[in-house]
């Protein structure tokens, strides 16, 4: 019986293998893909991304079932999707929570990215795809919040929106257009829906694609910056390495228990994050006659609105106002970000084997990178501003300097296996 | 480099102390208070004050009579003739006693207004009233200075008013003492809170199940993916 | 590979693990299966509405909308409750059993205004005289899109589309007042 249901089975899949290559993509990606025996800690946060991409679109389709996209109407069916649906609360707090968790793993995996140089030649394209991925999240992060359509949902998009504003020339109109009205309206409201349900999570998915098919290309890489490659056994299986399925995906496992023990956490327990989750204001409704007293990001855009908020100053000469100057540093604190692959010319690419100035610059980017994510949050007084265009400075130097002292700095030896 | 970092770390020394901030309003602090709202009486006490000092001024639009009968418990003839009082209302109708949305004297709803302020926010609020001939009302307050609000609970407070040094002083009693009217004031935010967000009760009870599950869950994969890495040791 | 492999540990585990995750997706379904499920608003919708009949007369008809539905509500005059026997040998389901007029009170019967045939609504023509869709009228409702007779108890005539009675919904009387539809 046995037997015979194998044979069934192998020649169904016979059928499907001559029209679609299934069992040698199984094997690729899955199967046969070797990855890495020791990793560390960092190593889990791609997989849990994964997760939370998961929930945030399954979540986010049952809310889409039952929010309402216009001015009038979407602040009351959000409290209808907190009251009236079955559960809705419960998919509403996921899929907030699931906002902050997003980029709490995703700020975790790029550090992981700079720590053991994962972005290194030939991960070049890697490193990009994951680049435009933080920025589209950015983006759809921003959508998302308009849509409750609360105090801080309008204010915080007008700040933004008024960013672009700032651009010369074209500024002003540009503005209009992306509002669809001389001010932030429903009409803004309703195509910030549709990016945000359909066209951004369409490109995230596509990225995420190319980013695993582009990594199973190069292969993954591990704390050592060993390449696993070079020593193989008989079936050609590196001898450091072992197949994604099942000894990888299984190590996922446990790791997404203790995620979900942390999520659900704070879903049941916590969902407004003391007011960094879900901010006090957002629970009233967007009244364009009455600003908050105090426009706070959530706290995973508070960094880079520390940057923005940090440049007090323009260049006169060059007709650079500094609203406009801010928006540019701010646009240029995430752009640096994409060509760190050919900023780092280390010979190494584990931060274990870089020298010095590595590991100071590392420690430098991490923690003014926090600093600023702290003043972010609160509201501004002298100190903080100095304190803010400071670490503003110590955020970019490290990564202007890297040419320089990756080049220069003295290497220890990599090992020859993991 | 170490001036650097020395110069670094004094401004975020600095940082640290300059935390003057006013977190209440016009206040400093506010007065802890933690809602429970699993806790029954204490909801229904706050409905009673809710029906009999607010609810002539405030709605609360997104709470339904049947939601707040199922959840706190109250007979069905207790709703429909003492609460609701009116038999063109439906139980499933929602809770604006036949107020307009934002009724005519500007008086904010209230099913959210925990969530906007915080609770110790209101806490602290409708126990700092005091008398102050300067203003319309009568009466002013210290996390809100310049409140619309009537003073509407001296009743049961008393009448307050402020010293020169900024403290509030009894000026004359009210039917419950201080430490009775602290309490009916937690009753009151405790049923706020509970408006506005009801799912609450069910979240913090479930929560913990789930919590568990997931511990459990934890421990089962690592046992079998310890078992796995056996193979590639 | 190790030699420490214990298989009978491993099998205990990959089928307590394979439960736990059957588990953690049946759970996870839960509230996303039960947020289809009608919400408050659809309940306080389709909750049951009340109607006071003390103002329908004999012999007239009221329309109540009930589920978005319109429900009729006839008040039966003295000699349709004595003709609705008469008809027993011309429709289809005498349904004797529900009463003349098919209701808990002889005096009213409620109905769903909806012909069972292709969901039109029927018109309600109260009057005892001879129409051009039947010389021995005897009052009842009959539909304008494809014929269908149906008596002023809402049976329907035997060789007309409509297969079955005109439905009859939950319904109540308290005293004066009709209630239509039941708890949720």
């Amino acid at each position: 019986m046995e037997v015979q249901r194998k044979g069934m089975f192998s020649s169904v899949m016979s059928w499907v293998d001559k029209r679609l290559p299934l069992t040698e993509n199984l094997e690729r990606h899955l199967t046969k893909h070797p990855v890495p025996k020791k990793v560390n800690f960092f190593y889990i946060f791609g997989a849990l991304l994964m997760v939370i991409f998961m929930v945030q679109v399954v979540t986010g389709i049952w809310l889409m079932m039952f929010y309402t996209n216009t001015e009038e109407g979407a602040f009351a069916s959000v409290e209808y999707i907190m009251r009236d649906v079955e559960y809705g609360w419960l998919m509403r707090y996921m899929h907030s929570t699931g906002a902050s968790a997003f980029f709490f793993l995703m700020y975790f995996h790029m550090f992981r990215g700079l720590l053991y140089g994962s972005y290194q030649k030939p991960k070049e394209l890697v490193w990009l795809f994951g680049c435009f991925l933080l920025f589209l999240l950015m983006a759809e992060g921003f959508l998302g919040y308009v849509l409750p359509w609360g105090q801080m949902s309008y204010w915080a998009a007008n700040v933004i929106l008024s960013l672009f504003g700032a651009i010369p020339f074209i500024g002003p109109d540009l503005q209009v257009w992306i509002q669809g009205d001389y001010v932030l309206s429903g009409a803004t409201l309703s195509r910030f829906f549709a990016l945000h349900v359909v066209v951004v999570p369409l490109l995230m998915i596509a990225l995420v694609v190319f980013h695993i098919f582009a990594l199973h290309e190069v292969g993954a890489g591990n704390p050592e910056g060993v390449n696993i490659e070079k020593y193989r056994d008989e079936s050609g299986m590196p001898l450091d390495g072992a197949p994604f399925h099942p000894y990888k995906t299984l190590s996922a496992l446990p790791a997404i228990g203790v995620f979900f023990i942390v999520f659900f956490g704070i879903v049941f327990f916590a969902p407004e994050g003391g007011g960094y989750f879900l901010e006090k204001p957002n629970f009233e409704e967007a009244n364009f006659l009455k600003t908050p007293e105090h426009i706070a990001p959530v706290w995973y855009y508070a960094p880079f609105y520390s940057i923005l908020r940090a440049i007090t100053f323009g260049i006169p000469f060059l007709g650079i106002t500094s609203k406009f100057l801010g928006f540019i540093i701010f646009a240029g604190s995430i752009a640096i970000l994409f060509v760190i692959p050919w900023l780092d010319r280390s010979k190494v690419q584990s931060i274990r084997y870089k020298g010095v100035y590595s590991k100071i610059g590392m420690v430098v980017f991490a923690v003014s990178f926090i600093t600023l994510g702290y003043l972010g949050t609160k509201p501004v007084n002298e100190m903080r501003t100095l304190l803010a265009q400071i670490c503003t400075l110590l955020y970019f130097l490290p990564l202007i300097l890297m040419p320089i002292y990756t080049k220069y700095e003295k290497t220890l030896e990599v090992p020859e296996r993991l | 480099m170490f001036k650097l970092a020395l110069l670094f770390f004094m401004l975020f020394a600095g940082e640290t102390w300059s935390a003057g901030e006013k977190e209440c309003g016009s206040l400093e602090y506010c007065d802890e208070y933690k809602s429970n709202v699993h806790d029954l009486y204490s909801l229904q006490r706050g409905l009673g004050l809710y029906k009999n000092y607010c609810s002539s001024c405030h709605t609360l639009k997104y709470l339904r009579w049947n939601r707040l009968q199922r959840d706190l418990d109250i007979p069905e003839s207790i709703l429909t003739e003492d609460l609701i009082g009116s038999p063109e209302v439906k139980t499933s109708d929602f809770i604006t006693f036949g107020l307009p949305e934002i009724s005519a004297i500007g008086a904010p709803d209230l099913t959210l207004r925990t969530r906007v302020r915080g609770e110790e926010w209101i806490y602290t609020y409708l126990r700092t009233f005091y008398d102050d001939i300067d203003q319309p009302t009568g009466a002013n307050n210290l996390v809100y200075p310049g409140t619309a609000m009537l003073n509407v609970l001296s009743g049961l407070q008393g009448r307050q008013e402020l010293t020169p040094d900024g403290r509030l002083l009894k000026s004359s009693d009210g039917t419950m003492t201080k430490e009775e009217f602290d309490l009916a004031i937690g009753d009151l935010v405790t049923f706020l809170a509970y408006a506005s967000e009801p799912a609450r009760i069910t979240r913090e009870r479930n929560g913990i199940f789930v919590i568990l599950f997931f511990i459990v869950f934890t421990a089962v994969m690592w046992l079998l993916n310890r078992e796995y890495t056996k193979d590639i040791k | 590979m190790s030699e420490k492999i214990d298989s009978t540990r491993r099998k205990a585990l990959q089928i307590t693990s394979g439960a736990l995750g059957a588990v953690t997706v049946g759970a996870f379904a839960v509230p996303f299966l039960s947020a289809w499920n009608p919400s408050e608003k659809a309940k306080a919708m389709g909750a049951a509405v009340k109607f006071n009949l003390s103002k329908l007369q004999p012999g007239s008809m009221a329309v109540v909308e009930w589920r978005r539905t319109p429900i009729f509500v006839v008040h039966q005059t003295k000699t349709a409750k004595t003709n609705l026997p008469k008809l027993n040998q011309k429709v289809t389901n005498p349904a004797l059993e529900e009463g003349v007029s098919r209701s808990t009170n002889e005096n009213f019967t409620i109905l769903k205004g909806v012909c069972t045939h292709l969901s039109c609504a029927p018109k309600y023509y109260p009057e005892i005289e001879p129409k051009a869709w039947d010389q021995e009228w005897l009052g009842g409702f009959f539909c304008p899109c494809h014929g269908s007779k149906f008596d002023l108890a809402g049976r329907v005539y035997k060789g007309v589309p409509a297969p079955t009675n005109l439905e009859v919904p939950p319904h109540s009387f308290e005293g004066e007042t009709l209630v239509i539809g039941e708890e949720i």
